[in-house]
């Protein structure tokens, strides 16, 4: 293979990390309950990422699309899959939006399947599949976050007497909440990584450790450049004490794993926000202005990426 | 020797205890004026409070963020409410100066309700101190606390204006009449700062959520 190809995949695996650290919202709810300033929250991220990439990312992700596409799956057509889903994830993240990854990919994957394989060029029963869990993650985040505050804050209530009170509990929810989001964060980029270095390391084109180096690096910079404008942004939609956090969070990061073991492709991002909206209704709290900005980028995210796919699937062949 | 650093909770007594003193003072001077024998130099006494506060209320402030805790708002809360209790001492401090260059004997029609009017001055700054030093364990109490701050107010409130009608029909010298309504709003101003204050306690009390 030529080092001018060679530098194509570095280059496009270096911009997909980057990407899924920059629409990387884990840190959300630790921002907005006010535990660790944006500061801190990057250091970690910057160190989680790394220590994730390099001891978890080990595990190189099956070919992307292999079960929704009924073409052959080259090198360019992967290619202009993550490309497509990493300019999509960068084009939200500009706008602080969280946004699920995999809608992002699959929107590419049909935009392209149907682009070269036309309306039988998809498996379009799994994907309907898939689509049924997209609508339903939000209101399954938004149920189970209003029924846990409403149980969690039952609980903590008859405890709460005076500030000092107050004050004990929720540090012993902030220091459980930050371990929990800290492993969270861990897992997450052994996960993302495994994605991102798949086109590199399954084609022998550089050492393992240097493409985990890279992409660990790849996952931190984007958290930092643009991740921190999502984590502000979710962190802020409701406002958030440790313990109210905690009810958001934990469950639907439960139902998150639960649905993972299950094979259910729920979105951690939808759930995320979904749960800070149903906490800020079962808080009876205000909520932040301008979530349809949140609503319509999700909507719009399978038709924009499956365009995206299609625009750039020419140049990518140029390339190759 | 180097000194002991001093716990938050050390400081915020002290500081406490200081405006208490401060408030007791200012109440014996008044009454000392209302009864023709007060001794101006005495009202030094209220300043000096006052610097105290200030410096332990810059202490208590330096302790706060200095403590890198997981809980900001916490810490927010408590600064608001250590500063806005500094705006008491501040306010009758402002009364101390006021009353050290009045040039009149207070008028005796005046006296009787200028009394009740003292009275309710110390109760009113005494229940917000103890709303701010029970507000740490005990929410309710707290929360009624607050609730007397408001009723003592507005008892206040009304005597300002019975002491304001007085002065105006009976007091003939314009000059006593604008220095003497002067004076009353400035204790007034003390008292109503108190209602603020412990306005903002209760909206603590509510926001934190407890039994």
């Amino acid at each position: 293979m030529n080092l001018s190809l060679i530098l194509l995949f570095l280059f496009v695996s270096i911009i997909i990390s980057f990407a899924i650290g920059a629409n990387d919202e884990t840190f959300s709810t630790i921002y907005g309950s006010k535990i660790l300033s944006i500061k801190q929250i990057l250091i970690l991220t910057t160190i989680f990422a790394l220590l994730g990439t390099f001891f978890l990312g080990r595990n190189v992700s099956e070919t992307v699309g292999k079960e929704l596409l009924y073409i052959e799956n080259s090198d360019s057509i992967v290619l202009t899959i993550l490309i497509s889903t990493a300019a999509w994830l960068i084009f939200s993240s500009i706008f602080s939006i969280p946004i699920s990854t995999t809608h992002a990919t699959i929107g590419s994957i049909i935009g392209i399947g149907l682009f070269l394989g036309g309306i039988n060029g998809l498996n379009w029963l799994k994907i309907l599949e898939m689509s049924f869990w997209w609508i339903l993650s939000p209101i399954i985040g938004y149920v189970i976050s209003y029924i846990s505050y409403k149980i969690i804050s039952k609980l903590i209530t008859q405890k709460i007497s005076g500030l000092k009170s107050f004050e004990r509990i929720q540090n012993i929810f902030s220091y459980i909440l930050l371990v929990i989001i800290c492993l969270t964060a861990f897992s997450r980029a052994g996960n993302d990584a495994s994605n991102a270095i798949g086109i590199l390391v399954g084609r022998d084109l550089i050492n393992i450790n240097l493409a985990l180096i890279i992409t660990g690096s790849g996952l931190a910079s984007g958290i930092i450049v643009l991740g921190r404008r999502v984590i502000k942004n979710v962190g802020t939609i409701t406002e958030l004490y440790p313990s109210t956090a905690f009810s958001a969070e934990i469950p639907t990061s439960i139902l998150l794993f639960v649905g993972t073991l299950l094979g259910i492709p729920l979105s951690g991002s939808h759930m995320l926000v979904a749960s800070l909206v149903g906490l800020s209704k079962a808080r009876k709290t205000r909520r932040k202005k301008g979530l349809w900005k949140i609503i319509l980028i999700w909507i719009i995210t399978v038709p924009a990426s499956s365009l995206l796919a299609i625009l750039i699937y020419y140049p990518v062949i140029y390339f190759l | 020797m180097k000194e002991k650093k001093r716990s938050l909770e050390e400081v915020n007594k002290e500081f406490r205890k200081r405006i208490l003193k401060g408030v007791e003072l200012m109440h014996q001077l008044l009454s000392d004026f209302i009864n023709n024998r007060l001794d101006k130099n005495k009202l030094d006494g209220i300043i000096l409070f006052e610097k105290k506060c200030d410096r332990l209320e810059e202490e208590y402030i330096e302790l706060l963020y200095k403590k890198k805790r997981a809980l900001p708002f916490v810490v927010e809360d408590r600064y608001k409410i250590i500063t806005s209790l500094d705006t008491i001492i501040d306010k009758i401090e402002l009364v101390a100066r006021y009353l050290k260059v009045y040039p009149f004997e207070p008028p005796d029609i005046i006296k009787n309700i200028f009394k009740k009017f003292n009275e309710l001055f110390l109760r009113a700054v005494k229940s917000l101190i103890k709303c701010s030093e029970i507000i740490e364990n005990d929410f309710e109490e707290a929360y009624a606390q607050a609730q007397d701050v408001e009723e003592y107010r507005r008892n206040a409130y009304d005597l300002k204006f019975e002491i304001l009608e007085i002065v105006f029909k009976e007091i003939k010298e314009p000059v006593k009449v604008y220095l003497t309504s002067k004076l009353i709003s400035l204790i007034y101003n003390v008292i109503s700062r108190c209602e603020e204050v412990s306005d903002y306690f209760r909206g603590l009390i509510v926001k934190y959520p407890h039994k």
